[in-house]
């Protein structure tokens, strides 16, 4: 007889040889199910310990930072930029690490640009826009009252002249804006005109006081008794308490020589030199460069007869330029405006004659207008005009890219990890199951066939 | 050394232009006789309807008939005058309805707007710039000794760009009143060409 205990052995034996599949099958499962359940624990223990990282893209990276501040507290976070963010998405980002969150970002599709806006010394207000940007594509330059043009990035950048400008001026260059305001402004002084009553000084008077500049005038008309034909003051006071430029037509103003010298070198003003003066020796001292007589008649003239511009002007051209002197203008190799600084002020060496020529029988669309801003600009350039502070405007950002990588730090390149297997939390309830199923098959299949 | 200025008379396709033919030296020399201006020592005949009147920021316009501009004229003339040029109108009939007057300020009102030419007051810069007019535009012996309308006309008329007259428009007849020979001016206890000297100045510097 066998013993109960050899009996149970042979039971086993017994069932096993009757079920050899089931039998296996169970194995399987139970193997399975311990698998499972080792790696449901060991992934457990896994993701307890793993540090999370955030990552966010484009248009999404506001609503990260949403879920990263209120639900999550991500180890490190990463923002992939494809436009300079607002401020105050730039001060939010900055702020992880104060929170123990490593923060990353970088924006390769941004573009580094900068914008300064600067007051020219121009009765309209005029300002000068400097834009800097990669030599690519066009910057499109606005202000608060919507688009004013449109330019095209060559060297490095751009300048535009605007007549006016309303609040802060933006450039945007690929979807990057960068604004900026004026600090500050150019008080604009009178300009005083000295000559013989001529043609010149008429149409160089109308055109300025037409641009807006306030004009003062002497023309003299007759040597004797009130030949003088005046605007403004009967003797003028030439300082820079009373005017800005000073523009010398001819030899009537010879007189005032001392006084214009000490106009630029000492007061910082500004004197305008035109052709008929420009050879006079009482003028040679301020003059950047000498000028030459006769004048020169260019050959265009015969050939259009009596329609000017200012390429076919007769010229003195000027020669012997000092050493800091620049050249304005030039017609061909001949210089024909220079100017130089001289003291605290400047002069201009207008090598035109007879420009008025220009505004009444100019070819272009519109001399008149030409003829007006190029005086007026000449004008704005040596002009003496003092600043003065105007309202600041804080919200602006000259220099959006450059105070990004200021605030955040430098830009880094970081791939987005691909999602591994093994540290997937989406896994753990699919292993849970896998264990649970492994072993309630196992169970049930060896209840079934009469096994506890 | 500054250009010297030119005295132009204009040139018009309809009427006669050439009415006053001593004029300009009449007024040329008054200039050097008053002034140290620098002045080509001869006027000089310059057609409305061409790019040579650019080249004259001073033209004097005279006639009896009706004036009618052509295209040209009439394109040349806004453009003159809005370029900053100066021109003296002067109806040669002195009269109130003749036909130059009435035609001329047509033309004007085409050229211009109906409300461009306005009277310009007494006290206007034009008369007293250089010589003084107390009283206004002077009166012509024409018009003081009744022959024609009657009627002294009081004021100048003016079309202005930019605060400055483009157009003086004068039914005066001036251009009767300087219009005498080489050696009248020596007889006439008042030269009637200073106010003509005033028009220039005026038109130099302002």
């Amino acid at each position: 007889m066998r013993s109960p205990a050899n009996l149970h052995v042979d039971f086993d034996s017994e069932e096993e040889r009757q079920f050899p599949v089931r039998t296996a099958i169970e194995w399987v499962l139970r193997v399975i199910g311990l698998v499972a359940l080792v790696f449901l624990i060991w992934q457990a223990i896994h993701l307890l310990n793993e540090k999370i990282s955030g990552r966010a893209e484009g248009e999404t990276v506001r609503e990260s930072l949403v879920r990263w501040s209120t639900q999550e507290t991500p180890h490190d976070i990463h923002a992939v930029l494809d436009s300079i963010p607002s401020p105050e998405l730039r001060d939010w980002l900055a702020s992880f690490p104060a929170t123990q969150t490593a923060m990353s970002w970088e924006g390769v599709s941004l573009k580094p640009s900068a914008v300064s806006v600067e007051p020219i010394a121009d009765p309209r207000k005029a300002v000068r826009v400097w834009v800097a940007a990669p030599n690519e594509g066009q910057v499109a330059v606005s202000d608060s009252m919507g688009l004013i043009d449109s330019v095209a990035i060559t060297s490095g950048g751009a300048v535009l002249n605007l007549h006016h400008l309303d609040g802060p001026v933006t450039a945007t260059i690929d979807g990057t804006a960068a604004t900026a305001a004026l600090r500050d402004s150019l008080k604009v002084k009178p300009v005083l005109i000295l000559g013989i009553a001529s043609w010149e000084g008429k149409f160089i008077m109308a055109s300025l006081e037409e641009h807006g500049w306030k004009v003062d005038a002497r023309f003299q008309v007759s040597p004797k008794g009130k030949g003088v034909v005046v605007q403004g003051p009967a003797e003028p006071r030439i300082d820079t308490a009373n005017y800005g430029t000073v523009i010398v037509l001819d030899s009537s103003a010879a007189k005032y020589a001392g006084a214009l010298a000490n106009f630029a070198r000492n007061q910082g003003g500004g004197v305008i030199v035109t052709g008929y003066a420009a050879p006079l020796n009482a003028f040679q001292g301020i003059m950047p460069g000498n000028a030459t007589m006769p004048s020169i008649l260019s050959e265009e003239i015969a050939a259009r007869d009596s329609s000017f511009a200012r390429s076919v002007l007769k010229i003195a051209k000027i020669t012997g330029l000092h050493s800091s002197a620049i050249p304005i203008e030039k017609r061909k190799d001949d210089v024909t405006v220079a100017a130089w600084v001289l003291g605290k002020g400047k002069v201009m060496q207008v090598g035109y004659l007879d420009t008025w020529k220009w505004r009444l029988g100019g070819i272009e669309q519109d001399p008149n207008a030409e003829y007006t801003l190029w005086w007026s600009r000449m004008v704005s350039g040596v002009t003496y005009a003092p600043r003065y502070d105007v309202q600041v405007v804080n919200e602006v950002e000259p220099t959006p890219m450059a105070s990004l990588v200021g605030i955040l730090g430098k830009p880094e390149t970081k791939e987005a990890k691909a999602a591994g297997i093994l540290n997937d939390p989406r896994l753990l309830p699919f292993l849970f199951g896998l264990v649970m199923a492994a072993f309630l098959l196992e169970w049930a299949s060896r209840r079934l066939r009469g096994r506890p | 050394m500054v250009d010297d200025f030119v005295f132009a008379t204009a040139i018009y396709d309809s009427g006669d232009w050439e009415s006053a033919p001593l004029l300009p030296q009449n007024l040329i020399d008054s200039i050097a006789q008053y002034t140290a201006l620098p002045v080509a020592p001869s006027g000089i005949y310059v057609a409305l309807g061409t790019e040579e009147i650019f080249n004259y920021p001073f033209v004097w316009f005279t006639g009896h008939l009706p004036v009618r501009f052509t295209d040209q004229e009439r394109t040349n003339l806004k453009k003159f005058v809005e370029r900053g040029g100066f021109m003296v109108i002067d109806d040669h009939n002195h009269d109130i309805d003749g036909h130059f007057h009435k035609t001329v300020l047509e033309e004007i009102s085409r050229t211009f707007g109906a409300d461009a030419l306005q009277p310009i007051p007494k006290d206007h810069e034009i008369y007293h710039c250089f010589f003084k007019f107390k009283d206004g535009p002077p009166a012509t012996q024409h018009e003081l000794n009744g022959w024609g309308d009657q009627l002294i006309h009081k004021e100048l008329f003016a079309v202005t760009i930019n605060g400055r007259i483009g157009i003086l428009y004068s039914n005066k007849d001036y251009s009767s009143e300087w219009n005498f020979g080489p050696k009248t001016k020596e007889f006439m206890q008042v030269d009637p060409t200073k106010f003509g000297i005033n028009m220039i100045v005026y038109a130099l510097t302002r």
